[in-house]
């Protein structure tokens, strides 16, 4: 197997401790402010509005099973709808395509009932885990939402497909619906169909927005001056290759510098 | 102490790939976590399986619960039992006793039926793409009106009749051209940003679960 | 929208979509540069393997459902074609329970005009599970992974397998799916350890993502749904469903165009009758 160039290594090391230094000076005290994301201020209106209407709440969280970190904001963010919802005394429902996410979405969601004072209000039967099969999941979700008549959707994780399908599904009702996902060619869709749209990373940014905690608001700091030192590189080596293509092989300091800068990082 | 523990069995399971990532294979312990890595590989697969069995669990409860008790939909869950059973019986009597009835059983459900049906619920999305094109795309702005003539270049420069509209309109280059620099010039540069944010979004997120300062995903009580 | 408005529409896409079908019109359309891309990878295979006696395979990862056919199955077609015309065996592999199966019944239908016979011309080594461990093993230990196909004879007992030692035996992976985070991994260990050229075959709407990887060189080409498959047929000379479904795409394309331009007209008129379309 090859190993791990000295680059990405590095790469690494740098992107860590970014994020472990933010996380440590936002424990201390360091105050972070972070910019309006319109899609989260929306969540706690959204289920307001549900309760209003006396319908009930959807919450998706997307194809992909536990072992992936977008499914486990999906999972964080719909702790935070859940504990919304229970204040609110309106009923929570949630559709899942993975059996290990069923697994742990239903004790979050009991927990969560409990914690608020409501066990009352936690429903087994309104926790679905439907199937792993993409357009099973896609069509049962749909069919739940049109007979519950939701009145908020929240579409958060990892979609294919599905996106346009579910959301479309929520607009024939006249549910709000917010959507938060990571895969790029789907954000389109949701945008399209969808009141607000979380994009790529603001999904990972949800739980940090909606918390306040200190360790994931330092984390957001790091992961911000992570992708500086990332941008940095960019432009150092566009620069190089740039320099590298107009000066010819003659320029062996270039060329040095930039199988230094990259060696094995490209593939 | 239950937090503890699961903080540590997260710790583990997650460094243990790191170490495997970052150590090189020439080392004593670099050589030893590749030759576990497929074992370890395993391990995860037994879990995995014992989570579907749990999910299957899960279906079969509420869906025989609403069976029983009579509940709105029920004939839905009898459905749903039937052809989860249905299909996993009729295959595992092809693999040991090939009849072709069971075959032909299975094939029914299989390609006849849930094939047909999932490419059914994919075609549904053309016109769903086509009524939310119809209710969304309004140009409100500038960006909007910009995002307008990009979508209309790359629509037609993706169907042969678009180089015919380019020649007719004695445009300098094709539509195919446009639309192909459209899409790996500007289209690629905006997919590199989200990828890149979603990328270090994720190592972020990783590296807080696996030191145990993510609590959403642990779910322990504060204070 | 009305309630009424949607149901125009939808029979307006399902006439754009049937009535070319039924006329059976096959258009053609220029190349486009990653098409190109992947047809040269695999002229390339076949020129590398003219000569030698023991010929490198190519790699068919059937990794899409039944859902996606429509657009995955020209492009398969036309590449087992391809791979058939110039006599580059291949075998067939899959981390979807439908992908190996689906793509064995083209390979059927396209052997049947090139007299290829199974286990000589191509194989199919069915669907595995666990994507990541699976082909790292492969990388690794080959044979405890591929053991037999998917009749239950031992690989080692097909003709074009013989001699077949590991992953470096295999000249070209031709990943195709609908879904994403299939081709990733291929490109993570299979091309960053051994350099093996990848080629991909998408939906249209998945195309977005896979321009920064031909870019960068982790993927040497790539077809891109229904137009993709009209321009590799082209190119390989044998025009069919892909072809053909490029006159019902014209037509819904001028009609989801139409529909979004009658929209804004309709707005722009309703601004223009409050008299606030110059202050928008």
């Amino acid at each position: 197997m090859t190993d791990a160039p000295i680059q990405v290594l590095l790469l690494f090391l740098v992107l860590s401790v970014s994020l472990l230094l933010f996380i440590y000076l936002a424990r201390r005290g360091q105050r972070i402010e972070l910019r309006r994301i319109a899609g989260l201020e929306s969540m706690d209106e959204a289920v307001g509005r549900a309760t209003e209407l006396g319908r009930p709440v959807l919450f998706t969280t997307g194809l992909e099973p536990l072992n992936s970190v977008t499914t486990l904001a999906a999972i964080a963010a719909l702790t935070r709808v859940c504990r919304v919802c229970a204040k609110y005394n309106t009923r929570l429902i949630v559709t899942l395509a993975e059996a290990d996410v069923y697994t742990l979405v239903k004790d979050a969601c009991q927990q969560i009932c409990a914690e608020e004072g409501k066990p009352e209000l936690y429903r087994e039967e309104d926790i679905y885990f439907l199937s792993t099969m993409q357009f099973s999941y896609a069509s049962g979700t749909a069919g739940i939402m049109q007979r519950e008549q939701v009145g908020a959707a929240f579409f958060f994780g990892a979609f294919a497909a599905e996106s346009l399908i579910l959301s479309e599904a929520g607009n024939q009702i006249g549910a709000i619906q917010v959507a938060a996902t990571t895969s790029s060619y789907q954000i389109p869709f949701f945008v399209a169909s969808c009141d607000y749209t979380l994009i790529g990373e603001e999904l990972f940014a949800s739980s940090a927005y909606l918390t306040r905690d200190p360790s994931q608001l330092g984390s957001l700091l790091g992961q911000d001056l992570a992708k500086i030192a990332i941008l940095i590189l960019v432009v150092a080596g566009s620069t190089l290759a740039t320099l590298w293509s107009v000066l010819g092989p003659e320029a062996t300091w270039v060329e040095a510098l930039l199988s230094g800068l990259l060696g094995g990082v490209l593939l | 102490m239950k937090r503890w523990i699961i903080s540590l069995f997260t710790f583990l399971s997650g460094f243990f790939y790191i170490l495997e990532f970052v150590l090189p294979s020439h080392t004593h312990m670099g050589k030893a976590l590749q030759e576990a890595k497929p074992h370890v590989g395993e391990a995860i697969m037994v879990i995995a399986a014992f989570a579907v069995g749990l999910g299957v669990i899960g279906v079969c409860r509420h869906h025989l619960r609403k069976l029983f008790l009579r509940q709105k939909g029920w004939h839905n869950s009898l459905a749903l039992l039937l052809s989860m059973f249905g299909m996993a019986l009729f295959k595992i009597w092809e693999k040991y006793d090939p009849p072709e009835l069971a075959t032909r059983l299975h094939d029914l459900l299989f390609l006849d039926l849930y094939n047909q049906l999932t490419i059914t619920v994919f075609s549904l999305l053309a016109f769903y793409v086509a009524s939310a094109a119809y209710r969304a795309f309004r140009v409100r702005s500038v960006d909007a009106g910009l995002m307008m003539i990009t979508a209309l270049v790359v629509m037609l420069g993706q169907i042969p009749l678009g180089d015919r509209l380019a020649e007719w309109l004695r445009l300098p280059w094709t539509l195919t051209e446009a639309r192909l620099w459209i899409m790996s010039v500007i289209n690629m540069a905006g997919q590199r940003v989200i990828l890149l944010g979603a990328y270090v979004g994720s190592l972020a997120f990783g590296i807080r679960v696996l030191l145990g300062l993510n609590r959403d995903t642990i779910l322990e009580k504060d204070g | 929208m009305k309630p009424n408005q949607p149901r125009w529409i939808y029979m307006a896409v399902a006439l754009s979509v049937t009535l070319p079908f039924l006329a059976k019109i096959k258009m053609t359309m220029p190349i486009s540069e990653p098409v190109q891309k992947a047809f040269d990878v695999v002229e390339k295979l076949a020129e590398e393997n003219e000569g030698r006696e023991r010929k490198k395979l190519a790699l068919l990862v059937a990794d899409w459902e039944p859902a996606t056919m429509a657009e995955i199955h020209p492009q398969v077609l036309a590449l087992i074609h391809h791979f058939m015309s110039r006599q580059i065996p291949f075998a067939i592999l899959g981390f979807r329970p439908t992908g190996p199966g689906l793509a064995q019944d083209l390979a059927h239908s396209a052997a049947r005009e090139w007299n290829a016979e199974y286990g000589v011309a191509w194989c199919n080594w069915g669907y595995k599970t666990q994507m990541d461990t699976t082909i790292q093993a492969m990388l690794t230990s080959f044979h405890t992974v591929i053991r037999e196909d998917t009749q239950g004879t031992p690989i080692q007992d097909l003709p074009m397998m013989v001699g077949f030692k590991d992953m470096g035996d295999i000249g070209l992976v031709a990943e195709f799916t609908g879904s994403s985070g299939l081709l990733q991994p291929w490109v993570e260990f299979v091309h960053a350890e051994l350099r093996t050229p990848i080629l991909h075959g998408c939906t249209g709407v998945m195309e977005s993502p896979v321009y920064p990887m031909l870019s960068s060189g982790q993927i040497q080409g790539f077809m891109g749904g229904l137009s993709g498959a009209a321009q590799y047929e082209q190119l390989v000379g044998k025009l069919g469903k892909g072809s053909e479904g490029m006159a019902a795409q014209s037509l819904a394309h001028l009609l989801v165009l139409g529909l979004i331009l009658a929209a804004n007209l309709k707005e722009f008129a309703a601004w223009a009758a409050k008299g606030t379309l110059w202050k928008r």
